[in-house]
């Protein structure tokens, strides 16, 4: 099947009633994802909606408690957003290191997560970072937990009908690192990678998340180690059994494939990365 | 000696950095028709049936081409002509050519070739030197899977070994390189008034396409011409046919220009690779730091097809000691047959992937001699008067002892003291 | 069959394109002009790059009709009669082998020096990042970028 139109609406309502217009849409976002998609026949709608010139969905905003993120938001526009550096050390890591200059320019942080790819960088940031996506239809708007919808995902996954609008991130004072292990510098799909986000009280962890990608078919927390840290010193972050444990993670995620003694050694390392990356300092 | 010596601007790069150089994709032609071959996805086996006369009747479609349609040679090699233009029954590795399709535009080409079916007899392929040197292998050559078996003996090897004070004996092994030039594959062919065929193509070895295109079409030489552009990066990737027998088969038969472009996956599947090498290596070095024995056996992967599977091993025979003074050598090295993509020419040619096992050995000799690792390369290493393996006498520049005190001198070593530690 | 208006190199075209046509083809086919080069097709290589109001895209990842009314440069923009100064640091120092990977990085550092003047070295190699040169090594083409901020900032 071929794609017979590409439309461009102005506004987010014009999506909603694009959605009942027509059959069989898919939403274009930077494309990065999706164009590769259908020329290699993995997918094949017959209309695009190019979200491009919705300006609303390009807008980082503080809002109260909260960062909001628009959908359409670049890596470029996240990497260089003063807001984002400020407040999500891990964010701007990972935005920063995707892909190439090209590929930040063009690519969404929408895209990356409605695309669900298991090495997606982005999403383990927001999983860790306790991050809400907002899903618009013509007739509702649902707000879910990013980690949520990766749990759930094969209910929660947006509709035909739907649409990724914004990204809330609670604006919490907290200690953030990102670390991603590719092949190579720039144009590396992660390996392994992984995000963090270490609430501090008294010198003691008060709330610790910890979030492992491309290590399974999605990104997942270690609920188990998040819980034993807590009430910790940070020093104990490094201690074997911490380390341990996120080994048993990726072996239990993993076991059957080729790559996981590999991956499950691998990451120790990338985890103490990500603390580094948090701390801003080397720890090794 | 008006350049050499001399900082110059190549001639080339103007228009390069305008964008205006020529690369065979930019060329375009009035009338042109697009040309694609459908490639085997299977390592190893025979052609049932193609879905041909379907394939006649997709929109836009000109001509569909198989072997049986070729008027000349129905392959084609540097060397040995092994290598299907078309296949006509029996292939030996994904990415063979099975059928040539011409349409009137890359779009309807796309969808014909999309459509091609094809039915296959499998046959167990082998994929390890070890598995193809088996009794029960199957055999992909000329009567054998070793296509070329070289052997360079210098000395007494038994007795070079008696001497040694230490010897390092270690398995090594490089994996397959892809060239990963930037321009992918494409030729434009174009036929005269007269008939003669004009393919431009970018290449390393017009005078060689001349004649692989002339055999396929069975024409003289003189009537084909090659018009090589300007090239997208090579590096020993382009010197076997890929598009060129293929635009000018198209052009022979519907007698129009014709261009032929693979996609980057296309060119990745269809174009030679570097051997991968499994090198054993046996060191003898004596009590004062000379080496004096070396056994060496080199088994290269050359794939399904023989390419420059011959002169790439013979080059890494002829290279295996290193630039290494040794007086007994006894070295073998074997190209072998497998169902893997077909080994060729690759920068360095066989010559590069036997350092990693020579100098690996000689970090691993200094180490037992306790010398410095510079230093007990600079004690074997080649000089004017030395006699390599292959009983060449080296006369004259011979740059390496050189090369080393230079380096000698960044790291304040001392070669010429007293070598041992 | 859809419409679609940009500005390449300062004129304003207008074409009737299938709605999936891919910027580089609108470029290569439609417009003929070839020095956009085509390495990939998959935002790997950086081959296609062109600047689109001011920034670095690769043209094979994005749909032409998505540039309605933007502004492209492509390699033959950057000069007239003059060769603009990155390209004669680039004939000057020899960054150039094979070329095919040449009007991409001419670009990318265009794009750069157009925003930041006095760019570090590690942004110079942070902004080819996303072009792959298989011939040179990067060496003298991160050379050549330093020659041209030099030219740039004595005009
Ligand atoms: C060369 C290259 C390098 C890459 N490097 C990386 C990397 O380092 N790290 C990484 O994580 N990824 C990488 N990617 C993958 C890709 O760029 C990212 O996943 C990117 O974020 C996708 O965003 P997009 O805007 O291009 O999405 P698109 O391709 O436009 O869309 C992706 C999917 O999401 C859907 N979608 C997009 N936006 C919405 C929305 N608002 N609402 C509902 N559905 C939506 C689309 O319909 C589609 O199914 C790379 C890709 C390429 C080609
Ligand atoms: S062709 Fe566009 S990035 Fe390679
Ligand atoms: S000069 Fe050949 S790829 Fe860069």
């Amino acid at each position: 099947m071929e794609v017979l139109d590409v439309l461009k609406p102005e506004t987010l309502t014009e999506v909603k009633s694009l959605f009942t217009e027509y059959q069989n849409c898919k939403i274009l976002a930077g494309g990065t994802d999706l164009l590769l998609d259908i020329k290699n026949g993995k997918q094949s709608p017959q209309y695009l909606i190019d979200l491009g010139n919705i300006k609303a969905l390009k807008k980082i905003e503080k809002v109260r408690k909260d960062i909001v993120i628009g959908s359409m938001v670049s890596f470029k526009t996240l990497s260089e957003a003063k807001i984002i550096k400020q407040y999500f050390n891990s964010l701007y890591h990972s935005a920063k290191g995707m892909g190439s200059p090209q590929i930040r320019n063009l690519a969404t942080i929408g895209g990356n997560i409605i695309n669900g790819a298991p090495a997606a960088d982005i999403t383990p940031c927001l999983i860790s970072l306790d991050a809400t996506l907002v899903i618009e239809s013509a007739e509702y708007e649902r707000f879910i937990s990013c980690e949520q919808y990766f749990i759930d995902y094969d209910k929660e996954k947006v509709r035909e009908n739907e649409v990724l609008t914004k990204i809330i991130i609670p604006k919490k004072k907290r200690l953030t690192g990102f670390y991603k292990l590719g092949k190579r510098n720039s144009l590396a799909i992660a390996r392994v990678n992984t995000a963090i986000s270490i609430e501090v009280k008294q010198n003691k962890i008060k709330r610790f998340a910890v979030c492992l990608g491309a290590v399974g078919r999605y990104p997942f927390r270690v609920l188990e180690l998040e819980k034993m840290v807590v009430g910790k010193s940070l020093d104990y972050l490094l201690a074997d059994e911490v380390l341990e444990k996120l080994e048993n993670a990726v072996f239990a995620s993993i076991k059957t494939r080729k790559t996981m003694p590999f991956k499950k050694e691998a990451i120790k390392g990338v985890f103490k990365k990500a603390l580094e990356n948090a701390y801003g300092e080397v720890i090794l | 000696m008006k350049t050499v010596g001399k900082d110059i601007i190549r001639p080339d790069a103007y228009d390069k950095i305008i964008g205006k150089a020529i690369y065979p994709d930019d060329i375009e032609i009035e009338g042109m028709l697009y040309a694609g071959v459908k490639r085997t996805t299977i390592p190893y086996g025979r052609v049932l049936s193609i879905n041909s006369e379907e394939i006649k009747k997709v929109p836009g479609v000109v001509a569909v081409i198989d072997y049986k349609m070729i008027p000349g040679a129905i392959s084609h090699g540097v060397i040995f002509k092994d290598i299907p233009t078309l296949v006509k029954d029996v292939f030996k590795r994904v990415g063979d050519c099975l059928l040539l399709v011409v349409a009137k535009d890359k779009a309807s080409l796309k969808i014909a070739l999309d459509n091609v079916k094809v039915e296959y007899e499998e046959y167990k392929g082998v994929f390890t030197v070890e598995d193809a040197l088996k009794e029960d292998a199957p055999i992909l050559g000329d009567g054998s899977n070793i296509l070329y078996d070289i052997k360079v003996k210098k000395g007494d090897i038994e007795k070079g070994f008696e001497e040694a004070a230490f010897i390092a004996e270690n398995f090594y092994h490089t994996q397959m390189t892809e060239h990963v030039f930037l321009q992918p594959e494409c030729a434009v062919s174009t036929i005269d008034d007269d008939g003669k065929i004009n393919v431009y193509v970018a290449t390393q070895y017009p005078h060689y396409d001349r004649e692989e295109v002339a055999k396929c079409l069975d024409m003289n030489e003189e009537d084909i011409r090659i018009i090589n552009t300007t090239i997208g990066g090579a590096f020993g990737g382009r010197e076997d046919i890929n598009p060129q027998c293929h635009a000018a088969l198209a052009t022979y038969i519907t007698k129009r220009p014709v261009k032929v472009l693979y996609s980057r996956e296309e060119s990745v599947i269809s174009h030679s690779k570097r051997h991968p090498m499994k090198l054993y290596y046996k060191t003898g070095v004596k009590d004062d730091g000379k080496l004096c024995a070396l056994k060496v056996r080199i088994y290269g992967d050359t794939g399904a097809y023989a390419s420059w599977g011959m002169n790439v091993l013979r080059k890494s025979a002829v290279h295996a000691t290193g630039p290494y003074e040794i007086p007994n050598v006894d070295v073998r090295a074997q190209a072998i047959y497998t169902n893997n993509p077909y080994s060729g020419a690759m920068r360095g040619f066989g010559a590069a992937q036997v350092p990693l096992a020579h100098e690996a050995q000689m970090d691993i000799l200094a180490e037992k001699l306790a010398m410095h690792p510079l230093q007990f390369r600079y004690l074997n290493a080649f000089k004017v008067g030395s006699v390599t393996a292959t009983l060449q006498e080296l006369k004259s520049s011979v740059g390496i002892k050189e090369c080393m005190e230079k380096l000698a001198q960044i790291d304040n070593i001392q070669l010429d003291k007293d070598v041992r530690e | 069959m859809i419409k679609v208006t940009m500005t390449v190199n300062g004129k304003l075209y207008t074409r009737e394109i299938p709605p999936m046509m891919r910027l580089l083809d609108f470029i290569r086919d439609e417009l003929k002009l070839k020095g956009t080069k085509e390495g990939c097709g998959e935002g790997e290589c950086g081959a296609c790059t062109v600047i689109i109001d001011g920034d670095i895209y690769n043209s094979c990842m994005v749909l032409a009709t998505s540039c309605e009314g933007k502004r492209i440069t492509t390699i033959e923009g950057i000069s007239g009669a003059e060769l603009h100064p990155i390209q004669e640091a680039f004939l000057e120092v020899n960054a150039v082998q094979c070329g095919y990977c040449t009007p991409g990085m001419i670009l990318s550092a265009k794009a750069l020096l157009d925003k930041n003047i006095n760019a570090t070295e590690k942004e110079m190699k942070e902004a080819i990042s996303g072009n792959l040169c298989r011939c040179t090594g990067y060496q003298k083409i991160i050379e050549a970028v330093k020659l041209a901020q030099k030219k740039l900032k004595k005009r």
